[in-house]
């Protein structure tokens, strides 16, 4: 199916409508409605018939039932009109069904139709012998069997009900068309899988469609979807993605920090080269832990890759700034300790009382933020850094998909927001009858797609940015390094 | 560690599922039993996953006894104050799972006046006993109740409880049709018996050991035979095979519920407690059964067997030796005494000299 393209929707307000929820438009008349939903739970003791006895029988027996309901002023196919008959009318109606169907086909339904809901039924259905669990998986599989409005039980039942109207006399059909009382008439002869049930198939469900709505009770099937829900279990399904990733690039990345470290005696006293290797060892460390601790598939693994994201554009904004502002690295510092210093401040000043075992440790801090000067000389900005929005920095820094696609994607997981929950705590169910609900992952086994590939995107970024400063190994360079990007 | 508040919580959904049929007792017919077992199988259904997080978190050491051998606690004859004495939880098996099994069989197998009595007896006393004594007693079914799970639970049940019974002839047959197709009257059973689990074998009273088993069938059919009118049309091997597999099986049952969910059983049938005794105790089937666990058995066992508790009124037996009090005094003391030279009378004596002192007990 075609999707609704981004610039196919209509803004009104903060709003993007499709053209099908417009609130001007189709939005304000359009009803959904669904088969399952609506009409299956009227219908599911003809499925079960049908599903029980098998189709060529339970058709037949329907056909019997149908014919002597008729004889009897009773010939409706809803279990909620059936319901509402008087007592000796319902009794009478299920006693002709038990004699064509047999009395245990139709136990699975006390399960739903409990005293409560149908005494009449339920009086005469109930079976000591049979097991609640049993007659709930033989629901489940109609259910299953007839989820989809053109799935072949669902043809079936609808065949049926298109017969209790042809009998009770409220169906009438032109003498011009002659497909629908051919179809009606043939349907129950063919197998599925003859060619001309190809044809049957759609005029039998349409001409269900025009009676469905005329007596099905929505309420009735929300009561029974509601019980159903209530008695079958969760069937949550769990998406396993791969969670090995190759180490080979890991292992040239901690070969290149390796040579890094040997090889820049002559800047370690520079505050840039503490700045730029601080930040990349940063980084380094954030890969690091992804991969020796094998995070990659893991909610973990996604906040990580996007601080490591947000790191390196913040490095490669300073050294963009570097040209203009030529003492960036020490304000760069400077902000950074101001952060903590406001943290440590509000610690010391007993604003919140932060527990001895908490990770905060306000000595280390307070050692911190006086290390380079005393923390008199030490403003604190409530700001962004250099008063640059971090989606303005991504842009200068032509990183701009970083930003709308990495970035922005890692935000619900550091947030978590919905989507993030959805996709790493929440799972399908997968029983029909809770309507493909979502459910927590209690046994914490839904993993993730991993982020090392994006890791390395990142990392690459990450050398290259740095190399018009720090020196990369040849090895790196003649196997990462594009020629058109090599320095 | 017990979950008592889930425990108070499903008891507390189970009797006002009960007390809907309350005012139908007197007048309770087969729709009104197919509505309350009907009730109660939904309940517990969709009650399970709760019931096996309860069940599984419970401990040695949160002192749990379930009622074992009986349906029900039965009030009326002051069972609720002998059960009272035992552990600081207190458990009855759900009733009405086990008891709609009756109503699947056909006339002839089944005597339905006498189930219906026992199921409304059984319906009065348990909403009696969750309603006015809440707190102290709960109901959680302890077997599986499931199809699948109950399926693979007879199957272990029937095979173990076989086992047990091929065990006990000398002769050792395959399989029980072997066994029944090799003898075909109770002396040939008792010929070919081993003597000392032949005497030990029981199917009505315990003082029936000096019987034979011919007259031992027979007694049991005396007690059976009306209520289960199978039994009519067996022959002596099948109907002697059908009493020893009934009791094994309770006992195995028994033991699979305390070794599935750390808690002890509290038996009150001479009969369920002798093969209780015979299988923990002649078989490897409970392994390491220590001494002090069987005593924790044992000894509330003999104690409501020939103590009268029921004179001393409910309030005043729970306070003053309630809640394992007293049981765990006189198990000490058996301990001290060394177990396997305690007999019933040092039991009572113990328990006896314990109550005239006439003090509530501190543990």
């Amino acid at each position: 199916m075609d999707r609704i393209k981004l610039s196919n929707h209509l803004k009104k307000g903060d709003t993007l409508f499709t053209p099908f929820t417009d609130p001007d438009g189709m939005g304000s008349t359009l009803q959904l409605s669904s088969w399952s939903k609506n009409w299956l739970p009227e219908y599911l003791w003809i499925g079960l018939i049908i599903f029980k006895l098998g189709r060529e029988n339970g058709l037949k027996a329907l056909y019997g039932v149908i014919s002597e309901l008729d004889a009897n002023n009773i010939c409706t196919p809803q279990l909620s009109k059936i319901r509402d008959l008087d007592k000796e009318k319902e009794e009478m109606y299920w006693e002709i069904v038990v004699r064509y169907t047999g009395r245990e086909t139709l136990t699975p339904m006390t399960v739903l139709l409990t005293p409560e809901i149908d005494e009449v039924f339920y009086n005469l259905f109930f079976d000591f012998s049979a097991s609640v669990d049993v007659m709930i998986r033989e629901l489940m599989q109609i259910i299953k069997d007839c989820n989809k409005f053109h799935d072949e039980l669902t043809t079936d039942i609808c065949f049926i009900v298109d017969w209790f109207y042809v009998k009770s006399g409220r169906l009438h059909v032109s003498n011009d068309i002659k497909m629908i009382p051919e179809a009606l008439v043939e349907y129950y002869k063919h197998k599925h899988e003859e060619e001309i049930m190809r044809m049957y198939r759609p005029i039998i469900r349409s001409t269900f469609q025009g009676l469905s709505a005329l007596d099905s009770n929505t309420d009735f099937s929300n009561l029974i979807w509601n019980r159903m829900g209530m008695v079958s279990e969760c069937n949550p399904l769990v998406i396993c993605w791969e969670d090995s990733y190759s180490m080979d690039y890991y292992a040239d990345v901690k070969k290149t920090i390796e040579y890094i470290a040997a090889t820049n005696e002559e800047k370690k006293m520079e505050s840039k080269y503490a700045v730029i290797m601080g930040l990349t060892c940063y980084i380094y460390r954030l890969y690091s832990e992804i991969m020796e601790k094998n995070l990659g598939g893991d909610i973990c693994g996604r906040i990580i890759f996007r601080t490591m994201v947000e790191t390196y554009i913040n490095l490669k904004y300073i050294m963009l700034q570097e040209k203009s502002v030529n003492d960036v690295y020490d304000r760069f510092k400077g902000y950074g300790i101001g952060k903590y210093k406001l943290v440590m401040a509000k610690v010391r000043e007993g604003k919140f009382s932060v527990s001895p075992d908490s990770e905060i440790c306000e000595k280390l801090m307070e050692h911190i933020v006086n290390e380079d000067m005393d923390e008199m000389f030490v403003k604190m900005s409530l700001g962004y850094f250099d008063k640059t929005k971090i989606n303005q920095k991504f842009s200068e820094c032509e990183e701009q998909m970083l930003y709308e696609i990495y970035y922005e994607y890692g935000t619900n997981f550091t947030h978590g927001f919905w989507g993030a929950i959805r996709e790493s705590t929440m799972l399908v169910c997968d029983n029909p009858v809770h309507d493909y609900h979502v459910v927590p992952d209690y046994t914490l086994e839904q993993n993730l797609k991993s982020v090392c590939h994006d890791c390395e995107i990142v990392m690459k970024k990450l050398f290259l940015t740095i190399s018009d400063y720090i020196e990369l190994p040849a090895f790196y360079i003649s196997k990462y390094v594009n020629e058109n990007e090599k320095i | 560690m017990i979950e008592e508040k889930q425990l108070k919580q499903i008891t507390k959904a189970y009797l006002s599922i009960l007390e809907k049929y309350e005012s139908r007792i007197p007048v309770l017919d087969i729709d009104d039993i197919k509505r309350l077992i009907g009730d109660v199988r939904l309940f517990w259904y969709r009650q399970k996953r709760n019931v096996q997080y309860v069940l599984s978190h419970i401990e040695l050491s949160d002192e749990v006894y379930f009622l074992a051998g009986a349906v029900r606690v039965d009030i009326d004859n002051d069972g609720h104050i002998d059960f009272v004495l035992e552990g600081k939880y207190r458990i009855v098996n759900e009733p009405f799972l086990k008891l709609s099994s009756f109503y699947s069989g056909t006339s002839s197998e089944i005597d339905f006046d006498y189930a219906n009595r026992y199921l409304k007896d059984s319906l009065i006393d348990t909403i009696k006993l969750l309603r006015e004594y809440p707190g102290d007693f709960y109901v959680l079914p302890l077997e599986p109740y499931t199809n699948d799970d109950m399926t693979e639970y007879a199957e272990t049940l029937i095979k173990c409880s076989d086992q047990l019974l091929l065990a006990l002839f000398e002769n050792k047959n395959a399989s029980i049709k072997e066994l029944v197709e090799t003898y075909n009257s109770y002396e040939e059973i008792e010929d070919a018996m081993l003597p000392e689990i032949s005497k030990m074998l029981t199917f009505d009273s315990l003082e029936d050991t000096k019987l034979t088993i011919r007259e031992k069938c027979n007694k049991y059919l005396e007690e059976y035979a009306s209520k289960l009118p199978l039994l009519n049309s067996l022959t002596e091997i099948q109907v002697f095979c059908m009493a020893a597999s009934q009791f094994f099986m309770q006992a195995l049952a028994i033991i699979f519920i305390m070794k599935c969910y750390k808690i002890r059983p509290f038996i009150r049938d001479d009969i369920a407690f002798n093969y209780f005794t015979i299988v923990t105790k002649k078989t490897s089937v409970m392994g390491d059964y220590s001494n002090i666990e069987y005593f924790y058995v044992y000894v509330p066992f003999i104690l409501q067997k020939v103590i009268d508790f029921s004179g001393k009124g409910y309030n005043n037996a729970k306070e003053h030796y309630g809640n394992g009090k007293l049981v765990e005094r006189v198990v000490q003391y058996c301990e001290e005494q060394d177990f396997e030279s305690v007999s019933p009378n040092v039991i009572v004596n113990y328990a006896t000299e314990i109550m005239e002192k006439g003090s509530s007990l501190v543990l």
